[in-house]
This record gives structure tokens, C-alpha cells and sequence, in this order.
């Protein structure tokens, strides 16, 4: 129930911050109030939950993101993002969560993500827009941004091809070899090698050599030499290689 | 430095999509080519025509006596004859191809499907052929080669763009990577 629901949200919201971090106190849930709020005046919600005297309480912040879409009637996305996430950095997972899903194509994703994810930068992101549009566009930012372990992820989780060739095209070899032979892993049949000569250049000899240290199964490798295939000198190694490999 | 060809890279995330490229040397003549088939929405089926192609330049059949000009007609021979069905849904009717050929007399390019060919000497990017010339034409795979431009001075490398991109201009300080060439 409303703890508001006799206030002007113009003329009251002293009076609508002292109810809510009453409720807060007692332990009360707040989302009733906070629906109440978002439907009447989503300027003043905005103000009680990232304003300067905002209420600084988990489950006010959590309350809010079932109104996301109201706040951001109220606030562009990228600093309101920010905004919850530096207020509550408890729920910052959660918050990209929503942000990725609801802004898959958004730039500011890149630098809010490594603030969140750091070393693994870019998953929660590239999960979330995986089948959308956005995704080669996000793998290549993530790239740019060096977001080298975030990508090799997604292409272990995934088995697109997308971050393989992202990393690839942005200079970084070993660990675009490491990623082809995770994508491998995960979806033989992806097709991570044209995806990677699409992005580097025709004689993509040299990227492919470097997939050899982290070849772990011959179930993998010969899904490689199969991709592979149209690169005679890399065709005969891995055949010799396969040759000598005796795990599954 | 080897004589070389090399072709541009499409606009794009995605700029070597369909690009091939071979070097074939027979006794003292060398022939060295780079192309593009396009086949638009399916990166793994241009990948593998351009494979197929630079397995034909590399495995056809060469006289062993040929000048430049012999091993140019041999392997364009053999480009004429890999069967249209291999060549994707155009039958390679919109094949990019540039050939830049050496012996001991002289050095030459042909090609087709160009919007531009450059030479990179001495550190700068001269355009080799311009307006209406013959080299610069449409793509596909004609019976005979529109002709063979002789170069007066020899060029390490020559740079070749599809005529569907004329207005691209290789930079001295970025050709390398746009045509996947990387150190």
C-alpha cells in the first residue's frame, strides 16, 4: 500500500522522502509507494531515487528498477545507469543486467561494463545482445576496449564466431587463437575461420598456427583442420598433429 | 621485397569477406594475385570459393618453359575452367581479380573487375592506370584477359580496388592493414 498516496508529489517531496525512509526503516517494502510515485509525477521519482538526498537503501534502488522504464522517461539512460549503479553497488550486476538488455547497442555499455565486470568485461553485455543486431558491433567495441577475457568467454559460452574475429581484428593473435579454438569447442561447426579471414585477410596462416598450443581435444582439432581445410601447409600440420593425438 | 599483389579491403567490419590471394612462381617467372569473389550474406561460402581458387592458381598446370606472359595465360586458363557452380550463386560473374606478373624481362598487371590500381614506391602510392582505361572494367571471368599493362619501373607492391569501391584510395600510412597485410 501507498505511503504517499495523500501528497502532491510537486509540493510534498520532503515530506514523500521522510515516509519512504520510514517504510525503509520498518522494514517495510516500498514498491507500492514507489509504483504510486512512477505513475504520478516520474520526475519526482527520479529525484528520490538518484537526487543528491535520495534514500540510500538496497531495497529502495532494487524497488526502482521495476520502474526502469519510467525512470528513464524521466533521465537519459547512460547517466541514470550510473547513477544506480554507484548508489548501490551491491545490485551493479543486476543493473547492467537491465541496462544491456534494454540498451543493447548502447557505447556507454563498454565503459560501464569494465567499471562493473572488470577483467571479465563485456559478458553480461554481449549475453544480453547476443541475438541482436548490436552484437558484431558490441564484440568489436569490447575489442577495442581490450576486453580480451570477456570475449573469450562469450565464444566459450556461445560458440559464435563474432569474438574470435573481434579480437582477431583488433590485433591481438594469441588470444583470437585461444577464442577460434573455444568457439570450436563449443559449436563445431561455427564458422570462426571464415569469420576471422573476413576480418583479418586472406592468409590467415599466421592466426592459425597460434591455435595449436590450445588445441585439448582431437574432436577440436579435427573440426579446425576441417575449417581450415583451403590452407594446404596448415592442412598437412594439423593432419600430422591429428595423427598424434590419441584423446577423444 | 618479392613482387606482390594485393587488393583492398572492402568498407566494413567485415573487409576480406570472399578475398584471395596466391603467389605461383614457374623457373624465373612469378605471378602473384588478389582477388575477391562476393557472396553476399554467407562469409563461410565466399571463404571457401576463395580457397578454391587459390588452390586452383597454386596446383594448375605451368609449362615449365613459360615467360610471365605463359604462366599468366596458364593459371588464367585454369581460372576459366573451375566450374561456375563452385564459383557461388553469380557463377563467378563477379569475380575481382589482379594479376602483377615478372621474369627476367619486365614486369606487368592485369586483371578484372579494378577501380583503381596503385604501386607503393619509394614509400608513396602512385595510381598506375586511371579514367577509362582497359584494366579498369567490369568483373567475371571473360575468355581472354582485356591485356597486360607493362610497368616501365619496377614497384614492390601493387594494390588493386574492386570497382565496386573506386572512391577508396590506399594510404601510405594504413594500406598494409587494409589489404591484410600484417607484419
Amino acid at each position: 500500500m501507498s505511503a504517499i498516496a495523500d501528497l502532491d508529489p510537486r509540493r510534498d517531496l520532503g515530506l514523500i522522502r521522510e515516509r519512504i525512509e520510514q517504510q525503509l526503516k520498518q522494514g517495510h517494502d516500498p514498491s507500492d509507494t514507489l509504483r504510486d510515485l512512477a505513475c504520478r509525477n516520474p520526475i519526482a521519482l527520479a529525484d528520490l531515487v538518484i537526487g543528491p538526498r535520495a534514500p540510500q537503501d538496497p531495497r529502495w534502488i532494487q524497488a526502482a528498477l521495476d520502474s526502469i522504464e519510467v525512470l528513464e522517461e524521466a533521465l537519459p539512460p547512460n547517466g541514470l545507469y550510473r547513477k544506480l549503479v554507484a548508489l548501490c553497488p551491491d545490485l551493479q550486476t543486476h543493473v547492467l543486467e537491465i541496462a544491456a538488455r534494454r540498451h543493447p547497442a548502447a557505447g556507454w555499455l563498454i565503459e560501464l561494463s569494465r567499471n562493473i565486470e572488470g577483467q571479465q568485461a563485456g559478458c553480461t553485455h554481449l549475453v544480453a545482445s547476443a541475438g541482436h543486431p548490436s552484437f558484431t558491433q558490441n564484440c568489436w567495441a569490447h575489442a577495442a576496449a581490450g576486453h580480451l577475457p570477456g570475449l573469450i568467454t562469450i565464444a566459450t559460452q556461445t560458440g559464435l564466431p563474432e569474438p574470435a574475429a573481434a579480437i582477431v581484428a583488433h590485433g591481438h593473435l594469441e588470444a583470437g587463437a585461444i577464442a577460434i579454438v573455444r568457439t570450436i569447442e563449443c559449436a563445431p561447426d561455427a564458422p570462426v575461420v571464415a569469420m576471422v579471414a573476413a576480418a583479418w585477410g586472406p592468409d590467415l596462416t599466421p592466426v592459425l598456427r597460434k591455435t595449436l598450443p590450445h588445441l585439448r581435444s582431437r574432436n577440436t582439432a579435427i573440426a579446425l583442420a576441417q575449417q581450415s581445410s583451403g590452407y594446404g601447409d596448415f592442412s598437412s600440420l594439423m593432419n600430422t598433429l591429428i595423427g598424434a593425438m590419441v584423446q577423444p | 621485397m618479392s613482387l606482390m599483389a594485393l587488393m583492398h579491403g572492402d568498407p566494413g567490419r567485415l573487409p576480406f569477406v570472399g578475398h584471395f590471394r596466391a603467389v605461383r612462381t614457374q623457373g624465373k617467372a612469378r605471378l602473384t594475385t588478389a582477388g575477391r569473389v562476393r557472396v553476399l550474406g554467407d562469409v563461410q561460402l565466399a571463404f571457401r570459393i576463395a580457397r578454391t581458387i587459390e588452390t586452383t592458381i597454386l596446383s594448375c598446370v605451368v609449362p615449365e618453359d613459360a615467360d610471365r606472359h605463359g604462366l599468366l595465360s596458364a593459371v588464367w586458363d585454369a581460372v576459366q575452367r573451375i566450374e561456375a557452380c563452385d564459383l557461388g550463386p553469380d557463377e563467378g560473374e563477379n569475380l575481382v581479380i589482379l594479376f602483377a606478373i615478372q621474369d627476367e624481362d619486365g614486369t606487368g598487371i592485369a586483371g578484372m573487375g579494378l577501380g583503381g590500381v596503385w604501386a607503393w614506391k619509394d614509400d608513396a602510392m602512385i595510381p598506375l592506370v586511371q579514367g577509362e582505361h582497359p584494366l579498369l572494367g567490369g568483373p567475371g571471368r571473360p575468355e581472354a584477359l582485356p591485356g597486360v599493362l607493362t610497368l616501365d619501373e619496377y614497384a614492390e607492391v601493387i594494390v588493386g580496388i574492386a570497382h565496386d569501391h573506386p572512391s577508396e584510395t590506399p594510404q601510405p600510412s594504413t594500406w598494409r592493414k587494409r589489404c591484410g597485410v600484417h607484419p
